[in-house]
Formats: structure tokens, sequence, C-alpha cells
């Protein structure tokens, strides 16, 4: 069984938790409270987050070399960045 | 233990108005309540919250989910009264775009169950047609969830009749149901 070390939130206990549940919740072995199973990423809001940043900096570089100045691209890089948060949570 | 976690019979029904969110009332076959569902508004995770009554003094099942993307997301659910993960619930995102589909889990993530839409040409109808026709749910072969047709107000009987799953579970899973595919539906 493939398993990660985790700290038990209540009693300090250090425990292997089945992998299968890293980002989730477990019981803890020795004081048997729910605990948090560190680890687990979220492959999807990553992607999401990384997408964010990438159009960002693409808006950020086109309107420098356009020749808007940094304190022009860096509000055309916030426009961008707010434009494809609002496009992500519609 | 609680009268929620012993019944057979409960029906879910979604408050009309609330202001932030979405609550759910649980009644009993004798229209008792038996228990009051909060989901939380503006949480990046889902974070659903069963309580004994509508004063919410006394909690009994904590549902969170692990992403803050629902596509194909995991939710513990707690039994709030001992702090205790009974298992969780993972619904299949793929599956669910024409079927809606969910894994049961036990305490240890090991899959025991699943959740399942009735049939696929119904899920289809839903989908594509009218969203109407009121979506029913087999959980193994002793626990339906069936949702009542009522266009304005999500209301849902659960029924368990031969069930090897933690009572516990189904009012978590039900809770689930409601506030994640009612929400859907609505």
């Amino acid at each position: 069984m493939d398993s990660i070390f985790t700290t038990c939130e209540h009693c300090a206990e250090r425990f292997e938790a089945p992998t299968r549940s890293a980002g989730g919740l477990t019981n803890c072995p020795r004081c048997g409270q729910a605990t948090e199973v560190s680890g687990g990423s979220d492959p999807l809001w990553t992607a999401l987050v990384g997408l964010a940043l990438a159009v960002t900096v693409v808006a950020v570089t086109i309107a420098y070399q356009a020749g808007g100045g940094p304190a022009a691209a860096m509000t055309f890089g916030v426009c961008a960045l707010i434009a494809t948060i609002q496009r992500l949570a519609a | 233990m609680p009268h929620a976690f012993e019944v057979d019979s409960y029906t879910i029904r979604r408050k009309f108005f609330t202001v932030l969110g979405a609550s759910f009332h649980i009644y009993d076959d004798q229209e008792q309540l038996i228990g009051f569902c909060k989901q939380k508004a503006f949480k990046l995770r889902e974070d659903i919250r069963v309580f004994e009554d509508e004063a919410q003094a006394r909690p009994l099942l904590t549902i969170k989910a692990r992403q803050a993307i629902d596509f194909s997301a995991s939710y513990d659910i707690v039994d709030a009264t001992t702090n205790t993960k009974v298992g969780a619930a993972r619904r299949k995102g793929f599956t669910s775009i024409l079927r809606d589909s969910w894994e049961i889990l036990d305490a240890d993530d090991r899959l025991i169950d699943k959740l399942q839409e009735d049939s696929t040409t119904l899920a289809l109808v839903r989908r594509f047609l009218s969203n109407l026709v009121p979506q029913k749910f087999h959980l193994g072969s002793g626990v339906i969830f069936r949702q009542r047709f009522n266009p304005v107000i999500f209301k849902m009987d659960v029924s368990i009749e031969n069930a090897e799953v933690d009572r516990r579970l189904i009012l978590g899973v039900a809770a689930l149901v409601a506030a994640i595919e009612g929400r859907q539906s609505n």
C-alpha cells in the first residue's frame, strides 16, 4: 500500500496514511479524530492558475513591446488577469 | 444517537428563501424535522454542514471538498459529534456528464459502493430535453434517492431498505447530492 506520513492536528501523532487520502481527511490511529492528510494537489486548479498567470505575462509583454511603458504594461496586465479570472469563474 | 441516523426514510427539502448559499430541511416520514443542512456561500471549497435543527446548535455532519473545483471532486464526510471521518464520496466527473455517478468510500478511502442515476436514457432526457424529469439514484441495492416532481422547490426522498453502508454516510451523501446535483437541476 502506498502511504504518506502525516501528523495528527489533535494529538500530534505521526502516522502513515494511504496516499489516496492525500489532501483529504483520515482518522488518527491514536486519538481516532479526523485529521488532514498533507499533500494532494488539485491539477485542474493548478492549470487554471497557471493559465491566468500566463495570460498576464503575455499581456504585460505585449503592452511593453507596444511602447506603453512599465506603468501601462502593468495596468494592462492586471486588467488581463481580472478578465481571465472573470472568464474562469463564469 | 441522533434521530437522523436511525430513520429508514426521510425527505430533504430545499429552503426557498436563502440569502447566501443554500439550505435544506430534513424531515422524517412523520413530517418531523430531524435535520437542517447548510451549504456555506463564498467558500473556495464546498463546505456543507448538517445540524440537528435549524438553530444550528448541534452539528451532526461536516462535509468538505478536497478540491476547489468540483469536477471529479472528493468530499470527506465527518461525524461532527465525534469528529471522526465516516467516509467520503467522489463524483465521477466525466461519467457524470451523461449520467450522474458517485463512488462511495469508507473512512480509509476504499471503494465500498456506488451511487448512480437511474437510467442513461432518462439522464440524457434531463440534460438535453427537460430538467423537469425528476432524478432517481440507487446506492447499492438497498438505498434509493428519489427526487419529487417540483419545478419550484427541490425535494428528494431517501429510502433505506437494506443498507450495509453506515447511515451517517448515507445522510452525508444525500445532503451532497441535494446540494450539488440539486444546484444543477435548478
